[in-house]
Order: C-alpha cells, then sequence, then structure tokens
C-alpha cells in the first residue's frame, strides 16, 4: 500500500513540476509577444491566445501592465530642438560658403564674381591669368621644373679634356656603341708618359718617408718573442681545462 | 540653394537634435553633432535627393554619435564627466527640466544606456514616431530586422533594474 502511495504522490509531484515548467515556457512564449501586442499588431488565434492567457496568469498580466506603462512613458518622451543659435551658426556657415559651393558643384560661377572685361591684348591675358591663377601657377611650376632637370641632366663634354672625355665614353658606353679611338699625337703620349712617372717618384718617396717614421716610433717584437708567448698562451689553456675536468 | 538649405534645417533639425539629445549625456555634445551633421547635409546638398533627406540626415546622425561615442571612450573619463557636468549646468534647456523629474530621467538614462542600433530605432520609431520605412532607409536594414532589434530595445528597457524599480514605487 505505502509503495502505492509513493508512486502516486512522486506522479504527481512530477505532473505539477511539468505543468509548471510548461506554464512558464508559455508565460515567456506569451512574454515575447507584449511588443507585438502593443503594437496592433496581434492577429486572430495569436490574440486571442495572448489576451486569454493574461486574464488568467497573474504574472504575465503584471508583466503586460509594467511594459504598456514603461512604452506609454517612453511615447510621451518630448522631441528634442535646437537652440537658434545653432541655426544661426549653419546659416551663416552656408551664407559664407555659397558662393564657393556653386562654383564647386555647378562648374561656372555665378555673373556676380567675374571681373568685367578690360580692353586691350595685355590687359585681357592680365585677366585671364587672374581669373586662372591656379592653372598658371601650376604651369609655371611644370615649366621650372623642366628647365631645372634639362639643365641638370645636360651632357657636360666642352668642360673636361679630350681625352678624358675619349676614355670615359670608352668604359661606359662601350657596350652599347662601337668606339671610335680617339687619335693622339707622339707629343702629346710622350707629356702624359712623363707625367705618369713624375707621379710615380712622387709616391715612392713618401712611402719611404712613412717608412721610417713607422720604425722610429713603432718598436716591433723579435718574431720569436712572439712565437715563445704564443706557447706559453696556448699550455696555460690546455692546463686550466684538464683542472676543471667533466661536468 | 541657401533659402531650401534653411527649409529643410526648419524641417528636420527636432529629428536630428532628437536622436542626439537622447543619444549623448551633454547637451552641449548633441548640439555639436547636429551642427555638424547639418554642415555635411551643406557640404553634400546637390548629390542628395531632396525626398531621402531625412533618411540621409538620420543615417549621417546615427553614425556621427558612433563616432563620438568611439573617441570618447578613448579619452579621459573624469575629464569628460567633468565637462559633461559643466555643460549641463550651464545649459538650462527644455532637456534639463526634464531631466528633474526623476522618472523620465531613470528612462533617459536607461535609453541613453542601449547599445546601438538598439538606441538609435527605439528613438526613432517610439520618440519620434518615424514610419518603419524611414528607419529601414536610414539605417539600411530591413523591415523584419529593424523590428527586431527594437522589441529587443524594449525588453532591454524593461529588463533595466533600477526603471522597474520606478515603475513598481508609481503603482
Amino acid at each position: 500500500m505505502k509503495e502505492s502511495e509513493n508512486l502516486e504522490s512522486q506522479k504527481i509531484k512530477a505532473e505539477q513540476q511539468m505543468n509548471k515548467s510548461s506554464e512558464q515556457t508559455q508565460c515567456y512564449a506569451m512574454q515575447l509577444q507584449i511588443d507585438t501586442f502593443l503594437d496592433g499588431e496581434l492577429e486572430g488565434d495569436q490574440h486571442a491566445a495572448f489576451v486569454g492567457h493574461v486574464a488568467e496568469c497573474p504574472g504575465c498580466a503584471h508583466e503586460l501592465r509594467y511594459a504598456q506603462n514603461l512604452y506609454e512613458s517612453v511615447l510621451d518622451l518630448p522631441k528634442i530642438d535646437c537652440n537658434d543659435v545653432l541655426i544661426d551658426n549653419l546659416l551663416a556657415i552656408s551664407a559664407q560658403s555659397s558662393t564657393q559651393r556653386v562654383e564647386d558643384y555647378e562648374g561656372t560661377p555665378p555673373e556676380t564674381t567675374r571681373l568685367p572685361l578690360r580692353a586691350g591684348l595685355f590687359a585681357q591675358l592680365d585677366q585671364i591669368f587672374r581669373e586662372r591663377l591656379p592653372l598658371t601657377i601650376g604651369f609655371a611650376a611644370v615649366s621650372t621644373l623642366v628647365i631645372a632637370v634639362a639643365i641638370v641632366m645636360a651632357p657636360r663634354g666642352d668642360t673636361l679634356p679630350q681625352s678624358v672625355v675619349a676614355d670615359a665614353s670608352s668604359n661606359s658606353v662601350a657596350e652599347r656603341s662601337p668606339v671610335t679611338p680617339a687619335a693622339f699625337d707622339a707629343e702629346q703620349v710622350r707629356m702624359a708618359l712623363e707625367e705618369l712617372n713624375t707621379a710615380i717618384d712622387y709616391l715612392n718617396r713618401v712611402s719611404q718617408q712613412t717608412e721610417t717614421m713607422i720604425g722610429e716610433r713603432f718598436v716591433v717584437l723579435p718574431l720569436q718573442q712572439s712565437v715563445n708567448s704564443s706557447l706559453r698562451r696556448a699550455s696555460f689553456s690546455g692546463n686550466e681545462e684538464r683542472q676543471a675536468g667533466p661536468i | 540653394m541657401q533659402i531650401e538649405f534653411q527649409q529643410a534645417i526648419e524641417k528636420h533639425r527636432q529629428r536630428v537634435v532628437t536622436l542626439a539629445r537622447y543619444s549623448l549625456r551633454s547637451p552641449a555634445d548633441a548640439d555639436d553633432i547636429a551642427q555638424e551633421v547639418f554642415v555635411k547635409l551643406w557640404q553634400h546638398w546637390p548629390k542628395i535627393d531632396p525626398d531621402k533627406q531625412l533618411s540621409w540626415l538620420l543615417r549621417v546622425t546615427h553614425n556621427a554619435i558612433i563616432d563620438f561615442v568611439r573617441r570618447r571612450k578613448t579619452r579621459n573619463d573624469s575629464i569628460d564627466e567633468a565637462v559633461d557636468v559643466e555643460a549641463q549646468a550651464a545649459e538650462h534647456s527644455q532637456f534639463d527640466a526634464l531631466e528633474n523629474n526623476q522618472l523620465t530621467a531613470s528612462l533617459t538614462k536607461a535609453i541613453r544606456q542601449l547599445d546601438d542600433p538598439f538606441r538609435s530605432i527605439l528613438v526613432m520609431r517610439d520618440i519620434q514616431g518615424l514610419s518603419y520605412a524611414d528607419i529601414e532607409e536610414s539605417l539600411e536594414m530591413n523591415a523584419s530586422q529593424v523590428k527586431v532589434y527594437l522589441h529587443r530595445a524594449r525588453r532591454k528597457l524593461r529588463a533595466d533594474p533600477q526603471l522597474r524599480m520606478r515603475f513598481e514605487e508609481m503603482t
């Protein structure tokens, strides 16, 4: 008997819990429809089911009242307007840039902004340059740049001796174009060789003087002494390693 | 063109300013946003279809508010608070009078705390009474998206504990 009573009580509890959870689910589903209901967009069966549930469920009725009050309060919130100072500022900005905007968007400036035409060729040219000042400045800048580049890139052959020009061109342009041998007479070759010999003699004298100065200022260790010191260093480092032993 | 611009300002100023004021704490900042939006309207005037002026303005306002909030997050909060308090104390406007009402203040605060686009959609639809079509066009969303965001925004408001407490006290 007791077992059957326990089973029945457990069944009742389970049913109650199921009912409770299904009610909660139903309440949740109904509360999701509150906004649609407030917007007047619930129709037919959905509307009837919603109204029927709210009539029976105090929790959902309370939630609907709260939602409705809140919704009405939000609807009652005022629309805000700005002060007239802001409008005055805006109108001033638009008035200032009015002429500029007409040029930008319509392509042609209004007649009032144009200068009256003047007589004479130079006067008309002057007026054209004035009207198209940015274009004129741009053209002048480009022209200056082109002239500067032309000056920098121009060949400077006339400032160097003919032989040097011939040598330089033979090194750099040899692969691109056939080289015509420069014509030197015997006298020019002799003078060049003399200059070369003089230069070699000068370099020899300078190197001898340098060796003398080094010999006087520095003492060079004899070879034997250097070898002995190297051997001492090698034997000392070897002992150190043996003393340390394996890790 | 200037007369038409003036007419456009007169026609739409309330919409722009309302959206900005319910989105930002400082009325001065909101007015700055409104001015910035109308300056942009003037700059882009020839390119804007007159029939779509309102949606263009609301879209630009919405974006300007998002940019402003993003910029403000990078600044020092204490400085920002000080500026806000100073601005609100200096300005005696219609909005400040409303802030004195506790319910309205709580409601306004809760609306400002909503994220975008929930806040913008709620302000546009429930406070300004704009049509779904206008909101769709302004925020470049479809009708179902707007409705979903609106309903979520209202549920978020209802879930605000301070707001619920105020209403419980009233009833």
